[in-house]
Parts: C-alpha cells; sequence; structure tokens
C-alpha cells in the first residue's frame, strides 16, 4: 500500500481524536501485517469502495476501546452497549469519511461502507489480510489502525467510431470520468488489428448504418476475445437487435448524453 | 421547535441529542436508517431533520428525496463525515438546507439551526 494513501487516513484520525478526546496521537510504529495484532480484542472495521477499495480496521483492546469510548460520551461505561460500541463506530466512521474528503482533493473518489463492530481475539479478516498497521498512542492507550487499501486499475477503453468529431468527444467524457482511453479507431478492421497487441477491458462500438460488415467484425470480436466487453453505440434499434443477438454487454443510443454514456461503461465495471 | 435525528449511530443520536436538549430543542424521535427516517418523518411531522449519508438500508441523500418530493417544504441539515465537495453539493442540491461535516463543534449544529 502507497504512503500517499495511508497518510489521510492518518491525519484525519488524529484529527478526530483531538475533536472528539481533546488530545493528541503519538505515530509509534507502522508494519506489514498477516494476522491480527495481538491484545486486541475489539475491532470496526469498514470497506471503503470507488477508486480505491479495500478495508479499514480499527483495533485495541478491551479496556482501552471501553476508555475511549467513555471519553468520548462522557460517561463511565464498564461494558460494551449501544453507546459505547458504537461510539467506536462513530470513530472509525469519522476517519474514513475525513479520508475520504482528503482522498477527493487527491483526485480519487472514494465512498465508505457503515462501520461493523466486533469484539474477540479470533475474528477473521483474512479477505483483507496483509494489512499496512499503525500503532498509535493516545495518551497511555495503544490502538492500531490497520489499512489494506488498493488503488484501482482504470478500467481501459477503446473507442471504435468512424466519425473524427465523436471519437473526440466520447474520449472528453470517458477519459475524464476516471477510465483509460488505449486507444481510437476508425472503423472495424481497424479494431481487430488493434485488439491483438492492447487489448482494452471495454470497446465502444459506433455501429453505422453505412459501414458494411460492422456487426459481422463484432461477431468476431466477440468470438476470439469473449472477455472484452462491448458497448454498441447506435441511432438504429434494428442493428441493436442484431448486436444485442450478439451477447454485446451494453448499448446507448445516439443521440446520448455524457450521463447515458457514463452509466453503460460504469455497469461493466 | 422540534426536531428528528436520523444516524446509523446511537453514539452519534445521543450527542445530538445532548447538544439539542440543552439549548432548549425538543429531539422528538430518533432513525437509524434513511428508510425509517422517512417514515418518521411523515409520521412526526418535525419541523427540522439531521441526516447522516452513510446508512445502511437507504442513505441520507435518497432519504432527503423521498422527503422533499412528498413535502418540498421540509427543513433538513445534513451531518456527516464524508464531506466531498460532489457529495455536499448532491445533498444541497438534493433539497438539504446546511452540510456540517463530523466531527462537529456543538455550535456548529445550533447554529445551522438557527439559521433556519
Amino acid at each position: 500500500m502507497e504512503a500517499k494513501l495511508l497518510n489521510p487516513f492518518l491525519s484525519s484520525f488524529s484529527q478526530a481524536i483531538s475533536m472528539f478526546l481533546g488530545c493528541d496521537v503519538q505515530k509509534k510504529g507502522v508494519q506489514a501485517i498477516t494476522s491480527l495484532n495481538s491484545n486486541t480484542d475489539v475491532h470496526v472495521f469498514l470497506g471503503i469502495t470507488g477508486d480505491l477499495y479495500g478495508t479499514v480496521l480499527l483495533s485495541t483492546a478491551k479496556k482501552s476501546a471501553l476508555q475511549i469510548a467513555s471519553a468520548m460520551a462522557g460517561t463511565d461505561f464498564k461494558e460494551f452497549d449501544d453507546i459505547s460500541a458504537s461510539a467506536l463506530q462513530e470513530l472509525l466512521n469519522v476517519t474514513a469519511g475525513g479520508a475520504s474528503t482528503r482522498l477527493s482533493e487527491m483526485g480519487l473518489r472514494t465512498e465508505i461502507t457503515p462501520p461493523a463492530f466486533v469484539t474477540g481475539d479470533k475474528i477473521d479478516v483474512r479477505l483483507s489480510l496483509p494489512m499496512i498497521s499503525v500503532r498509535l498512542g493516545i495518551n497511555s492507550i495503544d490502538v492500531y489502525l490497520n489499512l489494506s487499501v488498493k488503488k484501482r486499475k482504470p478500467t481501459k477503453v477503446l473507442i471504435v467510431d468512424s466519425n473524427s468529431v465523436f471519437r473526440t468527444k466520447s474520449v472528453d467524457i470517458i477519459s475524464s470520468n476516471g477510465f483509460k482511453i488505449i486507444g481510437e479507431c476508425s472503423n472495424g478492421l481497424e479494431c481487430l488489428n488493434f485488439i491483438q497487441s492492447n487489448k482494452p477491458d471495454i470497446i465502444l462500438y459506433d455501429l453505422n448504418k453505412s459501414e458494411a460488415g460492422e456487426i459481422q467484425i463484432l461477431e468476431q470480436i466477440k468470438q476470439k476475445y469473449p472477455v472484452i466487453k462491448i458497448i454498441v453505440a447506435t441511432a438504429l434499434g434494428q442493428n441493436i437487435q442484431r448486436a444485442v443477438s450478439l451477447n454485446i454487454d451494453g448499448y446507448v443510443t445516439k443521440p446520448y448524453g455524457d450521463k447515458a454514456l457514463l452509466t453503460a461503461l460504469k455497469n461493466l465495471c | 421547535m422540534r426536531v428528528l435525528i436520523v444516524d446509523d449511530t446511537a453514539f452519534m443520536r445521543m450527542t445530538l441529542r445532548n447538544t439539542l436538549e440543552k439549548s432548549g430543542y425538543e429531539v422528538i424521535g430518533e432513525a437509524e436508517n434513511g428508510e425509517i427516517g422517512v417514515s418518521k418523518y411523515f409520521e412526526l411531522k418535525p419541523n427540522v431533520v439531521t441526516m447522516d449519508i452513510t446508512m445502511p438500508v437507504m442513505d441520507g441523500i435518497k432519504a432527503i428525496k423521498e422527503i422533499k418530493q412528498k413535502d418540498p417544504a421540509a427543513k433538513i441539515i445534513v451531518v456527516s463525515a464524508m464531506g466531498q465537495k460532489e457529495l455536499v453539493v448532491e445533498a444541497l442540491q438534493s433539497g438539504a438546507r446546511d452540510f456540517i461535516v463530523k466531527p462537529f463543534q456543538p455550535e456548529r449544529v445550533l447554529e445551522a439551526i438557527q439559521k433556519l
């Protein structure tokens, strides 16, 4: 995991602690872990989705967790109940939410799932491991902020359209929304040649009535490269029916707006 | 002023309730997700709603849209841990009156309600 992805979470955690508890956080160490931190039996975790994906896990010992929750709520919790457990959930929620805001300033769009609270020293986090574990000190309390967050690889898109003006327009819309344009072709034959050496995840394929044999080329692509997904753009109802019979993965009818195109692309990611 | 609090964490509902009640507002209900929030809105008819965004079952943006569709005069303040520009814009376009980012200072919530 890259350090620059870690920092937004650490600074957001410090800010959350400062607001909730009125004290500072000391960074005591960073290490990679493949199993849960020893001596931790209270965990809160949530998922990150969007341009990044992964898990954020806040782990500590029960006594420490109760101390933090008590300080946040201004009461003295002896055991976990709705309020004390959800105080820790809120701490992680605010940490991840703040990180999400900071990441958006770096151009990365992320969303978070509502946090879950679990106790026990044997919870199953196999899917998230290995994680980067940061040991943090809040006065005399030790907590671990564990992260396994990766950048999602941008989906590669190839554009096939005989009209260069429309091609440029599609490139602008698609590339400014987190997709990577790997090429532009003006017809199906060019497309076939292109994908021999450079495979896209998705082809946006403009089906034009005047281009003979385009449907057959689509058929060939589908047979040769079943993994590549195809979105057909066309104004012609009959073409859509023929294309659908080839099991294409999506279509947009022309003229289409930015939103329709992006929805069709995102449906395939 | 009668307030409905919609937030999935009991801790945050308690914090908001304490903040509001100390300043003389009446908290007439709480909901732990957007769906319950929408039904409690029409059942309790509060003057103001505080709405979280990230919640299970139905998120806050969808809940705002559902409330505003049936009651365009509804006064809703978002209180969310997520503060991205796009999200703030979406919430305000959906009909929220204000957007408060958690963790918040109590005065910020009171000021938002007074402004209504």
